[in-house]
């Protein structure tokens, strides 16, 4: 990835691969005692960014996911969409050139899985390569992007313009 | 500056969140430190001790009344030869009862009566540059013994040896049971780290997850680790100096009247090595216990 060897790295390697990578979870994964510009701007703290750098970068990541009026409020206050819209914030935040989506409509429903969809759409657009694993086949007909069936850990198909089943 | 400022308010989280815990190792390395600065200050003073009394060991030799004085003065050159030996002075039997006279009027329960003619033999006094060789130049000295010059020899080399006995069995005794205690503080000081680790599971995983260096998730639980070896410190510097003027007194008096000093550096000296130890138990714990969760 990036010119780098991902399989044979040194560990104190690892960090810095994952600053260029981010990831959303179907179970969000936020800190429950923080707020939302808080779970976000903890990535960019833990990775040594400092004070105005911080505020900027979060704004900017929480206006794209359409939450700035949500700052402040704390994870428990949000629905199910809104904490993914958090996570992925938090996901974007480093400016990653992967985002890699696992499962991240599993725990919500239609019509706000279809929000998340299009977010992500629109990250994909705006330049970051996107790899979302999903079950759900409506949304894997409706975008008819690349698709890789993977049975048992094995790849069986890889289409460039595939279906949920061929 | 941000970063440092989160990583000591996170250490600081740390501390109170399971403060039971907490106390409780801070409790433990308070005490194995107390323990340390009384094994080191006991030490030093015995050290102290020793030193005194072997600048003061001295064998005596008692001379015949009629034995020749070239023959004496050879004697003291033969001596004086010995390596071991500092210096030896010849006191005459005049001088010995000048002596006694001058003692016998500074002690009152002591009176000299007209004593006729002079009792008290001469003699040749010997100071040791190594007090350990004083069973040697005693054995030595012994076979003058019934050649006509010497009578008598005095040697009292006991007290140094019962000395340095107890030093030994002390600095043995104190190292075992500094050990153990050095164990027991480390053990604690690992578990209240693990708990404090596994409360923040959730965060480390995201912190890791979102590219935090491994230092950077490591320092704040190093720093727990070192602000309970420093409260610690603090706990136990607080009691012995409290309690130091009495126990120097009573140390002293234990050692009766010899003259130990243990020096002006001592107290600076004390509470640098036992703020050092601390830091470096409590710090070291904390990479311990942190080791392996990171490795994961």
């Amino acid at each position: 990835m990036d010119g780098q060897d991902v399989v044979r790295m040194r560990h104190s390697h690892v960090p810095r691969l994952r600053r260029k990578v981010g990831v959303v979870f179907q179970d969000f994964k936020l800190l429950p005692t923080r707020t939302v510009a808080e779970n976000v701007a903890f990535a960019l703290l833990v990775t040594g960014h400092s004070g105005d750098e911080v505020r900027e970068e979060t704004d900017r990541v929480l206006s794209l996911v359409g939450l700035a009026q949500r700052r402040d409020h704390f994870p428990d206050q949000l629905s199910g969409g809104e904490q993914q819209r958090t996570a992925m914030a938090r996901a974007l935040v480093n400016r990653p050139r992967i985002l890699i989506a696992d499962e991240p409509t599993g725990n919500l429903d239609p019509v706000t899985s279809w929000e998340i969809i299009k977010l992500l759409v629109r990250v994909n657009e705006l330049g970051t390569t996107l790899v979302m694993a999903t079950h759900n086949a409506e949304i894997v007909n409706a975008l008819r992007r690349r698709v890789v069936h993977l049975d048992h850990g094995a790849v069986v198909r890889d289409e460039r313009e595939g279906l949920y089943a061929a | 500056m941000k970063r440092l400022s989160y990583v000591l308010l996170a250490a600081w989280q740390g501390f109170w969140r399971n403060p039971v815990m907490s106390l409780a190792s801070t409790l433990t390395v308070s005490l194995m430190l107390l323990l340390f600065a009384f094994f080191f200050a006991t030490d030093r003073g015995l050290q102290a001790a020793v030193g005194i009394l072997e600048s003061k060991v001295e064998l005596g030799l008692f001379l015949e009344d009629d034995a020749k004085v070239s023959d004496i003065l050879a004697l003291k050159a033969r001596i004086e030869a010995d390596p071991a030996v500092a210096r030896v002075d010849y006191v005459t039997k005049d001088q010995a009862l000048a002596r006694l006279v001058a003692i016998a009027e500074r002690r009152p329960d002591l009176a000299i009566e007209d004593v006729g003619p002079n009792p008290l033999p001469a003699s040749l006094e010997i100071k040791l540059a190594r007090a350990q060789e004083a069973a040697r130049v005693g054995a030595l000295l012994r076979e003058e013994l019934g050649k006509g010059v010497v009578y008598d020899v005095v040697d009292n080399p006991s007290v140094v040896d019962k000395l340095l006995t107890i030093t030994r069995v002390l600095s043995i005794g104190g190292v075992a049971v500094l050990g153990i205690m050095l164990f027991v503080a480390l053990f604690v000081i690992v578990n209240t780290i693990r708990i404090a680790v596994h409360a923040r599971r959730d965060e480390i995983e995201i912190m890791k997850l979102v590219g935090a260096s491994d230092w950077f998730v490591r320092w704040p639980f190093i720093l727990e680790g070192m602000l309970v070896g420093a409260l610690g410190a603090a706990a136990s510097l607080t009691v012995l100096f409290l309690a130091s003027g009495a126990v120097t007194s009573s140390l002293l008096a234990f050692l009766d009247i010899l003259p130990v000093s243990f020096g002006p550096t001592f107290l600076a000296e004390l509470a640098a090595t036992v703020v050092g130890i601390a830091l470096v138990v409590g710090g070291g714990g904390a990479t311990w216990a942190v080791r392996s969760h990171l490795a994961k």
